[in-house]
Parts: C-alpha cells; sequence; structure tokens
C-alpha cells in the first residue's frame, strides 16, 4: 500500500535545504491552479515584450502570464500600457489577434469600447433604443476598464504585474538579473525572429533545466565536441540572496585547449561523445563575439517564467508560458544587434541552427524535460534527489559540476507559492 | 513552360524525398540539393512579420550534410515513425535552367507503440535545377503553418 496521495499545498517536502523535490510538483492539478494564481497573477513582475516591438501609438502585442491572455499597449503619451484580455461586461477576449495597430479595441460580441490603457470608453446603447432598454441611470463607464497591469521597462524590457503595488521592477529584478541585462543589452537589439517550442511537462521542469550546468555537457554533446561548454571550463552560478534570480554562466579561457585532450578519460561511458566530429560547414563556430569579451555562455532565469540567454554567440529572450500542469511553450525572442556587419548579421542567421525548436543545442532541453515527465507522472510520496554541488545552503558557486540553483528556485517557490505558510509576493 | 519529361522528373523528385525521410535513410537526404544550395524551415510568423530568423539555416551543401550527422550521433530525439504527404506539387515555370516550384506538406508522427499525431504542415517554396540529367534543389524553403514546434524538429521537414 502507498500512501494516499497528497495535493495543493499538502505535498510534502522532506528536505529544508530542497536537495529533495517531491514529484508530485510536476502534476498535481491542485498545486498548478495555485501557481497560476500566486506566481502568474500576483506580485511577481512577468515578461511583457521589447519596447521596440510597439514603437507607435496603438501598437501593441499579446502575451501570456501563466494561462492569462496580456495585452501590451503603447499609449499616445508613449507610456505602455497593460491589461487582461478580457472584457468586463461577459467576459470575452477582446483583442483577437497576436500583435497589431489598434485606434481602440471593441470587443467583438457587443462592441463594448476600450483605450490604448483599457479603459472603458462606451457602450453601445447605454442609453436604450426608442425611450426602451439600456444600462441603469447609475451606470458609468468609469471604473469599467479592463483588469490593468503595472508596468514598468529596464533596458528596453517592459514587464507588467498585477499587484497594485508591487515593489519596485529593479529590486525585483535584483543585482544578478541587473547585471546581465545590461551586459546583453549594451548594444541596441536587432529582432530577427520568434520560434515557439510545446514540450509535454510542467513548466517548472524547464526552470530546473535552465538553472542546471550540470547537464549542458552530458545531454548537449554537441556543446562538448565543439569546445562551446565542457566540464572543465570556467565559469558557475550566481544566485539572488533568496535563490530568486540566478545565472550560469561560462569563459573561455587560455587552458580550454589543454582540458579539452582530456575529455575523452571524462567520457569514456558515454556513447555519444565524438572527438572526431567535425562539422562540413564551420562557420557556426568561432564567430566573431558580438559583446567582445570571453563569455560563451549566459542562462539567466528570472522567476517565474523569464530567461535571457546567450548560447555562444547566439542571443535570446525565452518567455515559459506554462498550458496546463504538463505542457508548456518555450517562446524565444531571436536577436542580433544593430549597427554590425553584414558578416555579423549572417553569422547570426547561422546561429538560429544552435537554439530554438531545432537548434543543436537546445531542442534537447525539451525532450529531457519530456522524459522526466514521463518518468515522474505517476510518482507518489517519491522525489529527486539534488546533491550535485553540496547540500545545505545555496550561494554563488564557480564550477560548473553543481545544481545549486535549482535548489535556489525551489526554496524560494516553496515561500511564493505558501509551502513555508504566508505566500512570498513578489519580494 | 516545362516540358513533361521536366515535371515527371519533378514530381519523382518529391516522391523520393519524402521516402527518404520516411525509410530514415538521412544519409542520402543531402543528396536530394544541388551542389551550391539553401534549406531554411521558416516559421509562417516570422514570413509574415518580415522576419529573417529561420528554425533551420543551411546556406550550403555542408550545412545540410551537418544537420543529419547530427541526427545519427549526437541528438537526443525520440523514436518515431514518420510519414512526409507531400502534394499539390506545382510548377510556376522556368528560368535559365531553375524550375520555381511549391507544394503543400503534411508530416505525421506515430510513437513505437502506434499512436499517430498531426506533427506539421506548411508548405515548400522551391527552386530545382537539373545537375548530371537529375533534379536536386538549389532551394528549399519550408514555410511551416505549424510553427509551434511540437517538443523539437531533428529530422528535417
Amino acid at each position: 500500500m502507498t500512501a494516499p496521495r497528497r495535493t495543493g499545498l499538502d505535498i510534502r517536502w522532506t528536505a529544508e535545504d530542497c536537495t529533495r523535490v517531491p514529484f508530485e510538483v510536476f502534476n498535481d492539478r491542485a498545486l498548478y491552479d495555485i501557481e497560476l494564481d500566486r506566481l502568474f497573477a500576483g506580485g511577481h513582475w512577468q515578461y511583457l515584450a521589447l519596447e521596440q516591438e510597439i514603437p507607435n501609438e496603438g501598437d501593441y502585442t499579446t502575451t501570456y502570464f501563466g494561462e492569462r491572455r496580456v495585452v501590451a499597449v503603447r499609449g499616445g503619451d508613449g507610456a505602455i500600457h497593460a491589461f487582461e484580455n478580457r472584457c468586463t461586461h461577459r467576459g470575452a477576449q477582446v483583442v483577437t489577434r497576436l500583435r497589431g495597430n489598434a485606434r481602440q479595441f471593441n470587443c467583438p460580441y457587443h462592441m463594448w469600447c476600450y483605450d490604448h490603457a483599457g479603459n472603458l470608453l462606451a457602450v453601445p446603447q447605454q442609453k436604450g433604443v426608442k425611450g426602451k432598454g439600456g444600462m441603469p441611470d447609475d451606470f458609468e463607464v468609469a471604473g469599467r476598464g479592463m483588469r490593468k497591469l503595472r508596468t514598468a521597462s529596464f533596458r528596453g524590457l517592459v514587464f507588467g504585474c498585477f499587484a497594485e503595488d508591487p515593489q519596485p521592477l529593479e529590486d525585483y529584478l535584483g543585482p544578478v538579473a541587473l547585471r546581465h541585462i545590461e551586459r546583453i543589452t549594451s548594444r541596441p537589439i536587432r529582432i530577427l525572429g520568434y520560434f515557439r517550442q510545446v514540450v509535454e511537462a510542467n513548466w517548472k521542469l524547464y526552470a530546473e533545466n535552465t538553472r542546471d550546468p550540470y547537464h549542458a555537457p552530458l545531454l548537449h554533446l554537441f556543446h562538448v565536441s565543439f569546445g562551446i561548454q565542457t566540464p572543465a571550463m570556467t565559469g558557475g552560478t550566481y544566485l539572488d540572496a533568496d535563490g530568486k534570480n540566478n545565472c550560469i554562466h561560462v569563459e573561455t579561457n587560455p587552458d580550454d585547449a589543454k582540458d579539452h585532450a582530456l575529455l575523452a578519460e571524462q567520457y569514456k561511458t558515454n556513447s555519444k561523445y565524438r572527438p572526431d566530429y567535425a562539422l562540413k560547414d564551420p562557420r557556426i563556430i568561432g564567430t566573431e563575439k558580438s559583446l567582445g569579451d570571453s563569455t560563451t555562455t549566459v542562462i539567466l532565469s528570472i522567476f517565474p517564467s523569464l530567461v535571457v540567454a546567450q548560447v555562444d554567440n547566439a542571443f535570446q529572450i525565452r518567455h515559459v508560458r506554462p498550458k496546463g500542469p504538463e505542457k508548456f511553450e518555450i517562446y524565444w525572442t531571436y536577436f542580433g544587434y544593430e549597427g554590425g556587419s553584414e558578416s555579423e548579421h549572417e553569422d547570426k542567421l547561422r546561429l538560429a541552427n544552435m537554439i530554438g525548436p531545432a537548434g543543436y543545442i537546445s531542442m534537447e532541453d525539451g525532450e529531457a524535460a519530456r522524459l522526466v515527465q514521463q518518468g515522474t507522472r505517476t510518482q507518489t510520496g517519491e522525489h529527486s534527489f539534488i546533491e550535485m554541488g553540496g547540500r545545505g545552503a545555496v550561494g554563488d558557486r564557480d564550477t560548473l559540476a553543481q545544481e545549486v540553483a535549482l535548489r535556489g528556485f525551489w526554496q524560494y517557490y516553496r515561500r511564493a507559492v505558501g509551502f513555508d505558510g504566508a505566500a512570498a509576493n513578489g519580494g | 513552360m516545362a516540358d513533361d519529361g521536366a515535371v515527371f522528373a519533378i514530381l519523382d523528385l518529391y516522391s523520393d524525398y519524402a521516402l527518404c525521410l520516411d525509410e530514415r535513410r538521412f544519409e542520402d537526404w543531402p543528396g536530394f540539393f544541388a551542389e551550391s544550395c539553401r534549406y531554411e524551415v521558416q516559421s509562417r510568423e516570422n514570413r509574415d512579420l518580415g522576419l529573417p530568423g529561420a528554425m533551420i539555416f543551411c546556406d550550403s551543401r555542408g550545412a545540410v550534410e551537418d544537420r543529419v550527422t547530427v541526427l545519427r550521433d549526437t541528438l537526443t530525439y525520440p523514436y518515431l515513425h514518420i510519414r512526409h504527404l507531400i502534394a499539390n506539387v506545382r510548377v510556376h515555370g522556368e528560368r535559365a535552367g531553375a524550375f520555381a516550384t511549391s507544394a503543400s506538406y503534411l508530416v505525421l508522427h506515430s510513437t513505437e507503440e502506434g499512436e499517430t499525431r498531426i506533427y506539421s504542415t506548411g508548405k515548400y517554396e522551391d527552386e530545382i535545377v537539373f545537375e548530371a540529367d537529375r533534379p536536386r534543389f538549389r532551394e528549399k524553403i519550408v514555410i511551416a503553418d505549424t510553427f509551434a514546434i511540437d517538443n523539437l524538429l531533428a529530422v528535417p521537414l
């Protein structure tokens, strides 16, 4: 007999330092609903768009906070507004295209009319027709707008938050995220395209994946064969004090070639490592670094659902959109930089082969999450085992052979959804 | 307009292309491309927005060959039975020995346990040339309507 299945906030964590994560958190519907409410509709700042995607008055783009549809709009005053995409009348989705330009927004159902900030402007037949019907006399459009979000930008990235009085965005992002966003936006961004990858796994398995430098040179043999990332390279993890946001980083160093020669021994139990492997068209390897430094990997994970990343010389924003307890989408914004040479631009088009759903490196991350989902979805009272890099307190590490940022994520997550008593609300 | 012989050869090219991938003869796949070639998988979304980023971007025969080398040796992806259905092949015209063609595709994936799902649909916009009397893709642009990729895109479309 196994114990009765625990659900929601009754799911039991057996290790305070999060070296054990109960498998129920990856498939439990009650917990998922709590997450949608507390993580994706509460006090956490979430990524909306790039400012440059909506440059002109009336330009809008849509996204998801959890599963809630959200619209970001450039207003006439140049400010960016955001609101939940739901008519206050009967609840219909108002904005039906993914992106575009609109003078105003009309709900398709009864043509209720909203401005760029989501304020209700007019209701057809408010005074009735021929003296009959219409709204009660005390009806006013004021105060009946769509649910508004607070918005704030940092270096061209626009964030939104459902809470009325959230902490300042820069405080939420924290020093690790601020530093790495500043670096990656140190040149003006040029959007090259969007990619979408739908994975049949819980969204938190991807949150683990982007905080895990241990897997990179093992799952992604492409990484190792071409020296983009090997276990011996210089790198590690930076964490915020509360574990919320964190960053994997890898830098080249003069000993890499020597260390590379030792790989055959390290990989002797791995049939997929191919030291003899060579690309017929090697132009995607060793492209001139767009930011000029020795950094080859940055995977910045911002709670709950944003990743800002550099993989080799390919730069991206990844927005994670949950689609139920066992499905999520990764929405990639792939970018290069303005002002570079034509050859830099061509390099970037070729480097798309590294990332996205067909990327030599990143396609496998979805598959890894799917395999964990398959392995854990029936489990009750079992847990993962996360001790690579040690137990106990979390903090920065200067090696890639560790998983400490996963524990940082889980420690903050537990507080944020309310496992440890009162839910943390963004702070 | 293209003569019948050329049109039949082009139709055969599409059928052989589908069979090659469905029979997992990945090493033969680069042979469908001309010595100087381009193969891209674009999303309908990027195409409509006029953005140049492609999910797969191969602007040389070598890059096409690299796609299948990693498929065989280094990538982790699920084992699936694949079926390419290519229809509505149209030869739009010829200029200097190069034929502009288009076709619709539907790719079905079936698991090892026999469950089938639609994996991808979209269109090909191609340019075909004859090398040593055999038709080859000088350019093959896949425009995926199914750009929300189910898990991953490893085997070419």
